[in-house]
Formats: C-alpha cells, structure tokens, sequence
C-alpha cells in the first residue's frame, strides 16, 4: 500500500535547496564557458584557414556523436587514471566541451546565414576581418541564432543532471540520496521534475523577453 | 497575459489529477506464490557487483551466492527466472513499483526499509569493514580516517552508505552508482577508503592488491535478506521455509564453500564489475 506522503519534501527543503544551487552553478558556468567555445569553434569553422576547420570540424563531430553519459564518465573515470580532476571541474569542463559543440553548429549556421554584403561592405569601410565579424556580423547573427541557442541552454539545464553519477551534489544527487533512505520515489521525483522545469522554463522566459527587446529595433 | 493562464491551467490540472490518483493507494499487488506460479516466471532484482553475490563473469552472465539462491526458489517453485540488474538504490523502488517479485542482492534488513518492504528471516550475516588506499599507510581504524581532507566512497544506498554517513564526522562521504564506480574512485586516488562489507572488501582487495589493503574485521554486523513487496506474509512464510530446507540440505555449505572458501570461480569473472 503505497500512501503518497508529501511532507518528506519540506523535511528535506534544505539539501533539495542546496542541491538546486549546485545544479544552478554548474549549469551558468558550463553555458558560459560552452558558449566561448562555441564562438570559437564557429569561428574556427568559417576561417580560411584549412586546418582550423579540420579541427573544429573533428571536435563538432566527437562530440556529437557519443553520449554525454560516456563523455562525463570518460573525462572523470578515464582521464582520472592519469591526471586528477576535482568532480565540479570535470562536469563543467565536460559539460562545456558538450555544449560548445552544438553552440559551434547554431553560432555558424547564424553567421553564414548573415548576407555576405555585409563583411564586404564592412571591410571596404576600412575594418578588419576582426573588426567586421565582431562589430557587423556577429551582433546580427546573434538575434537570428537567440531560439536555438535558448534551446542549447535548456537542454544542458537538463542534461547537467548527469553529473549525479561521478557524485556532484547537485539536485538529481540529492534526491536520489532522498529518495533512497525514505523510499518515496514518487513524491520526490515529481518534485524534481518541477524544479528542472521551473528553472528550464525562467530561462526561455528570459530569452524570449530578450528576443523581443531586440526585435524592436526592427 | 493569457499564455500565463494558460500555463497555471496546466498545472492545475496536474496537480488535481495527481491528487485524485493519489487518493486511491496503490493496490496490494497480488504477488503471492500462486500468482508467481501462474505467471511461469519469478522476477528476480539484483544489482550486480558485490562480490561474491551477484557478478558478471566474462560470458557477461549473472552468478554469485544469491543467484543461486534465487534459482534454487524458481527451481522449487517450478517456474522460469528472470533477472533484472538494477543500480542498488533502484531496487526497493522497482519492488515497489512491482517491476520485479522480489530482491535479492546482499540487502541488509533494516528497520527504515521494513517500513518499505518486507523480508525473510536472514540468510547471512555480514559486516561492514574497510578498504584503504596504499597512499595512507598505517591505518588501524575509522578514527585514522576521519580527516578533513579525506574522502570515502560508498555505493549509494547501502547500508554502507548510512554507516559511514554515521560514522565519519571530519572526512567526505561521496554515493555512487554501485560499488563499482566507488573502487573506481579509490583505485584513482580521489577517495582514500571505500566502505563495504566483508566479502566485497576481501575480493576486491585480492583483485588490485598493488594499491589497496583492507581491515577486514567488520564494525556492524548486517544481517541480510530476501526482500518482498508488502503485504505478502505468505510470499515470506515460503521463502522461510526455503531458506530453512536450503541450509538442512547442504545446498547453503555447498554455496557458502564455492563461493567464499574455495572460490573456483575466480578466474571466470572479471576484476571490477
């Protein structure tokens, strides 16, 4: 006879609390660092210079080819054999390196979509190649590429629970802890699953009001 | 603002249908003998990797000291087996949730789980004890450990897991997924001691003897049982006398000798799983 018995939530608010700040921490610093290197390996893919396009090419593909799961347990338990790595350092950094694949693919797609009238237009100015990607054409790919970038963001909210198996405490870690000394397997991952959506959904709010801001100036 | 509406509408409605259905307790699933019997097919959980109960030998089949105590039952019960390798912490879930008949995977019976599930008498009585890194030489006892900067790395959800939790005021206690990846854990250097119990701790010292020792005598004393849905008295009152006819007909000593004394299976399973 199961009897449904919410008030193990508010016994636990505490760790469930904490454990949604870790989930929170990891996933600001893997979307920022993902997305520096998504800008560069965008970069690197529309450069004219062969080699780099090989190179970003080879890291898209790794990385989007294999589970994250195997990505994080080969870069904690793996790597670990040969060099140390700290269980936050190896979610951010596998996290990061995931995301930056994906974000490399939305930030390219973003720039080529730019009309190149633009770049040329921006370097008979005078400007550089740098001058005319970063000052022209990026800040206008940027609100092309703001829906699937939002997109990537949200999935790593998501996917950041992975990171419960190498024994981060992070919301997933803590509720399995929960749920294995009470046993309401229930109550609690229902109430996960809200604090995943609450989260997941804030940020597509946030994007979509930042979205609109920048359409005014349409 | 009407998507806002919308939205709260959503989960209005979720909530209530998941009040509704809350309303009405699970009803205690039929999982008696007979409906095993009739089902030709007795449904076993287990989470392999605690030596030398449940493991997976190099032709990736499951075996161990509980397997074959489990299919001495589908054997008595005259039925097929089949069994289903969960992580450790899924497992009351999954009975529970009648995913399986019951569980047999070196389960302590503890009072917070008996609130969760029921269990036969014991069928062995274990203990925790320790297994240390070589990089701390010298350790005599918990206290040695019980540092700052030390980690111990448990599976989660064992009974090992709650005692160290217990025990270890000073030092980190990091869950894993199965034992598994908490020796992984050690072997790497990042956790300076594992907690288990005895059996597990034995082998798996022998398995990797260049980086680990052990402290084998135990500091709790498990006892350990069968697990059953609630609500099956007579589930457990057969498994009992199981139990009872496995030991008086030296099916019990010939399991325990093969595999805890003599270990002839040594060279069949492979280190770490």
């Amino acid at each position: 006879m199961y009897k449904l018995n919410f008030a193990v939530l508010t016994e636990y608010w505490p760790a469930l609390l904490a454990g949604l700040q870790m989930t929170v921490k990891v996933s600001v610093l893997s979307i920022f660092f993902g997305t520096l290197m998504g800008v560069a390996g965008a970069l690197a893919k529309t450069s004219r210079f062969r080699a780099l396009r090989a190179l970003a090419f080879t890291y898209v593909e790794w990385i989007r080819n294999t589970p994250l799961l195997i990505q994080i347990l080969f870069i904690y338990f793996g790597l670990g054999v040969f060099f140390s790595l700290s269980p936050m350092v190896a979610s951010v950094f596998a996290l990061s390196f995931f995301s930056g694949a994906y974000i490399t693919e939305i930030i390219r797609a973003g720039i080529q979509s730019i009309h190149k009238g633009q770049r040329e237009a921006a370097l008979s100015l005078g400007m550089t190649e740098g001058q005319s990607m970063f000052l022209v054409v990026l800040p206008q790919a940027v609100r092309r590429i703001l829906p699937p970038l939002a997109g990537q963001f949200i999935t790593l909210i998501k996917d950041s629970s992975l990171i419960s198996v190498i024994a981060v405490s992070d919301l997933t870690y803590v509720a399995k802890n929960i749920v294995t000394t009470t046993f309401r397997a229930f109550e609690v991952w229902l109430a996960i699953a809200v604090f995943y959506f609450v989260l997941s959904f804030a940020l597509s709010w946030s994007v979509r009001s930042l979205e609109y801001r920048l359409a005014k100036s349409d | 603002m009407d998507w806002l509406r919308k939205v709260a509408l959503v989960c209005l409605v979720t909530f209530v249908a998941t009040g509704i259905l809350g309303g009405f307790t699970a009803q205690a699933q039929d999982k008696g003998v007979a409906a095993i019997k009739k089902n030709g097919k007795l449904v076993v959980g287990t989470a392999s990797g605690y030596y030398p109960f449940e493991m997976v030998d190099k032709k990736n089949e499951l075996v161990g000291f509980d397997v074959d105590i489990a299919k001495g039952i589908a054997r008595e019960m005259g039925v097929q087996i089949e069994f289903q390798n969960y992580s450790f912490s899924g497992l009351i879930p999954a009975l529970q949730a009648s995913k399986i008949d019951l569980v047999i995977a070196g389960m302590t019976i503890t009072d917070k789980r008996k609130e969760a599930v029921d269990f036969t008498d014991p069928y062995f009585i274990s203990g925790q004890a320790l297994l240390i890194n070589k990089s701390i030489p010298n350790v005599k006892s918990i206290q040695d450990l019980d540092k700052k900067d030390y980690v111990i790395a448990v599976s989660m959800g064992t009974t090992a897991d709650q005692t160290a939790s217990r025990v270890f005021k000073n030092a980190t206690v990091k869950k894993f997924e199965g034992s598994a990846l908490a020796g992984l854990e050690l072997l790497n250097g990042k956790a300076q001691a594992v907690v288990h119990e005895t059996p597990w701790v034995a082998i798996y010292q022998r398995m990797n003897p260049d980086k680990t020792y052990a402290i084998l005598e135990p500091f709790t004393t498990e006892d350990l049982g069968i697990a059953v849905p609630k609500g099956n008295p007579e589930l457990v009152t057969w498994l009992n006398a199981f139990l009872k006819k496995y030991k008086e007909t030296g099916e019990y000593k010939k399991a325990y000798n093969y595999w805890f004394v003599d270990m002839p299976w040594w060279e069949n399973v492979p280190p770490k799983k």
